[in-house]
């Protein structure tokens, strides 16, 4: 055996033998480097917990390694300004309302509160069907977005959401603003219809302050928020199975100058039903408790 | 050229196998290890140990015909509880006596009125060797030549001898007390209350009032200086996970979803809602230590504060803990809407409450030190504006406390620590100006 075969040989072991002692220290990050923060392993898991617990999931997970940031909103004051300036330019009058400033023109009266919050209400209600015809979803979207474009202002990056029926068996148009492409859950419109008619518009809009670079972190798997809710909510008493799951913004109101808001995971379980789980924490965001004591 | 190749690729590989194998058998670091990184260590006030966690909400000195009352921050207050503490923490056994009646020659020297309960007994640094109660009150009485404590709890009552040392010390105490700082009182009861006019008002507990012309001066007083930062990570274990919120009004809020912290100019308000849905099982004195372990891990425990009530409530299955604390200035209590609270169970810390004033310097007018009311004249008005309240609750009226005490009031200047009379008649709180008998308005409390 010559020289150059000997050390063709050692390249070789010393290969494999890099490659053994590579995979003994790094492993644990191979997921990590493939972009996978769930594999089917924990999907299986995921899906024996939820079973057992009597939740089934019917959406596909977003398998990627995400990472989110604390986002800083503000009461969006001048959306607000320009809807009352609108209000006024058309003639509106003052009046009394409880723990708001109240405009009134025509049929439309606008509720603004202190926390940001705008109610507009019509009375009598606003005619919203085909003469008299009850509009499908899509028609009804279409109708308010025109309506509002055309009659109030459209705030900035509405996105459409969601339909849903409340027990009163009012339809309720459910939308939240969008940050490139991430919903703020937390910055929505919502308009109520009853019976062909336009009863109610919501508006709680927030303005994104900034985004908060430096804590930028790797957010909870999906797999992770689920089990952390049905922990949370403990066995469901009949099936109820999880429709979506997504990555977005949200957090309580509160009245404030400004808040940060975390990244969550929005999970839907059956038609209406909707939690939020803190995509750092892990934490159920739906009923955050604020100490308000003090003076 | 291949050959020279082949070298230095081998050499690389070589060196590599060496360094992974260094990186893999000395290089990585324990799972633990890293968690210890991630969770930063903090320095924080070393907790109270039981010993020092109880004090007398008061302690009535009987010479003579004379009694003289001392609170938290009088000066002798603290050599007297801590003489009783100590001979407490040292008797034995032996010095249990049968007798449960003085006998008629015996003088009464001092009354510890302990609130919170002291415990005694098995594994509590007092009376070891007893078996274990709560003690609501100790008198010291000098039979003969001997010293004599008689301790009373809810259902029992036991003497004690004192041995001769002890009884020394205490005799030594009493001749010591400083004359000029002792202020005359009386024990308030239904025949005084009745010869000062009052026939109509019934009692209920001890009641001690001062006899004497109080002199007393308001204070400038400030918030007290925390570090916000340290007092962020005493509540949130990983606090880059925690939120802010600006409030309007200048406080900041900082959440993680499942716990909140507000901070504002007068304090601090820690609520984690979910952990009340637990059981509190820890023995009362477990729980007193605990206490300790609450205020001096989220701000420390001022010397001028005293563990006032700790109590075992709940609702339903839930149970806790609610610890309050009472700040004093010169003898006095200092009266604040939300005084420092603590609320816990075997969960942990489910509400913390802490809003502590600092003195700065007395205000003393030009012409001297002003003198308060009398008690007569305090109770007189105060009940003339219950009275005026719930004029159909004229029967069955309890006069439940009476003390002079500091209000901290705000005004633009800032904040002031304002001598006044608290009278509580049945449930009414009464808090009047010492000096004017002007109610204080609520909107100028804080």
């Amino acid at each position: 055996m010559n020289l150059g075969r000997a050390k063709s040989i050692l390249i070789i072991a010393f290969t494999g033998l890099n490659i053994f002692l590579g995979y003994h220290l790094f492993w644990p990050d191979f997921g990590r480097l493939t972009n996978v923060a769930v594999t089917a392993e924990d999907i299986q898991e995921a899906e024996t917990i939820l079973n057992e617990n009597n939740y089934f999931l019917e959406t596909p997970l977003d398998r990627s390694v995400q990472v989110g940031d604390f986002l800083t909103v503000a009461p969006a004051v001048g959306f607000q300004g320009d809807i009352l300036q609108l209000f006024i330019k058309k003639g509106a009058r003052i009046v009394e309302a409880e723990n708001a400033t109240a405009y009134k023109v025509d049929n439309k009266t606008a509720y603004v509160y202190p926390g940001g919050l705008i109610r507009i209400t019509f009375e009598p209600a606003l005619e919203f069907s085909d003469d008299g015809n009850e509009l499908a979803e899509e028609q009804l979207k279409d109708k308010l977005e025109s309506f509002i474009s055309e009659e109030l202002i459209m705030p900035e990056g509405l996105v459409y959401d969601r339909m849903e029926v409340t027990d009163s068996e009012m339809l309720v148009l459910n939308y939240h603003r969008s940050l490139e492409g991430t919903p703020i859950f937390a910055s929505n419109l919502k308009a109520y219809l009853g019976s062909g008619v336009l009863d109610l518009i919501e508006i709680s809009w927030l303005d994104p302050v900034e985004r908060v670079p430096p804590r930028e972190m790797e957010v909870i798997s999906a797999t992770d928020a689920l089990t952390n809710l049905v922990d949370f909510l403990g066995p469901s008493d009949e099936p109820l199975g999880i429709k979506g799951i997504e990555l977005g913004y949200f957090s309580a109101e509160y009245e404030a100058e400004k808040w940060e808001i975390p990244p969550v995971w929005r999970i839907q379980l059956g038609e209406n039903i909707y939690h939020y789980v803190n995509a750092f924490t892990g934490n159920i965001e739906d009923d955050t408790f604020m100490p308000e004591q003090l003076p | 050229m291949i050959e020279t190749i082949k070298s230095i690729l081998l050499l690389i590989l070589v060196g590599l196998s060496l360094l992974l194998t260094y990186q893999l058998w000395y290089g990585q670091v324990p799972a633990q290890v890293l968690e210890q990184d991630i969770y930063e260590r903090i320095v924080v006030e070393q907790p109270r140990e039981l010993e020092r966690v109880v004090e007398p909400k008061k302690i009535a000195l009987h010479n003579e015909e004379e009694l003289y009352v001392y609170k938290k921050s009088t000066p002798d207050f603290g050599e007297m509880w801590g003489l009783l503490s100590i001979a407490l923490q040292q008797i034995s056994l032996d010095a249990l006596i049968d007798e449960d009646d003085l006998p008629l020659d015996s003088r009464h020297l001092l009354s510890y009125y302990m609130q919170p309960k002291l415990p005694v007994g098995e594994d509590q640094p007092w009376l070891n060797e007893v078996l274990y109660s709560e003690i609501e009150k100790v008198d010291l009485y000098t039979v003969n030549d001997s010293f004599r404590l008689v301790l009373s709890g809810s259902n029992n009552k036991f003497s004690l001898l004192l041995p001769p040392r002890k009884a020394e010390q205490f005799a030594t105490l009493l001749d010591n007390i400083q004359a000029d700082k002792k202020l005359a009182s009386a024990f308030l009861t239904e025949e005084l209350l009745a010869d000062h006019g009052f026939s109509q008002l019934s009692i209920v507990e001890p009641l001690y009032v001062p006899v004497e012309t109080v002199f007393m001066s308001e204070y400038n007083i400030r918030p007290e200086t925390l570090d916000q930062d340290l007092i962020l990570k005493t509540f949130f274990v990983d606090y880059s996970m925690a939120r802010v919120i600006e409030e309007k009004e200048g406080g900041l809020i900082y959440t993680d979803g499942e716990r909140g912290l507000r901070l504002t100019d007068t304090g601090l308000e820690y609520s984690s809602p979910r952990l009340e849905e637990g059981q509190a099982t820890s023995a009362y004195s477990e729980a007193l230590v605990t206490s300790s372990s609450l205020i001096s891990y989220h701000g420390g425990w001022p010397d001028s504060l005293r563990l006032k009530s700790l109590e075992l409530s709940g609702w339903g299955d839930t149970t806790h803990y609610s610890a309050e604390w009472q700040a004093y200035l010169d003898g006095y209590p200092i009266l604040i809407s939300q005084s420092i609270r603590a609320l816990f169970n075997d969960n942990g810390l489910i509400h913390y409450a802490r809003s502590f004033f600092e003195v700065e310097n007395p205000i003393i007018p030009e012409n001297g030190l002003t003198s308060a009311a009398s008690w007569n004249e305090a109770l007189e008005k105060a009940l003339s504006k219950y009275q005026e309240g719930f004029p159909d609750r004229a029967s069955s009226i309890i006069l439940k406390d009476i003390y002079l005490g500091y209000a901290i009031t705000t005004s633009q200047s800032g904040y002031t620590g304002k001598p006044v009379w608290v009278i509580t008649i049945n449930n009414e709180q009464f808090i009047l100006s010492a000096f004017e008998l002007e109610p204080l308005r609520e909107e100028d409390l804080l």
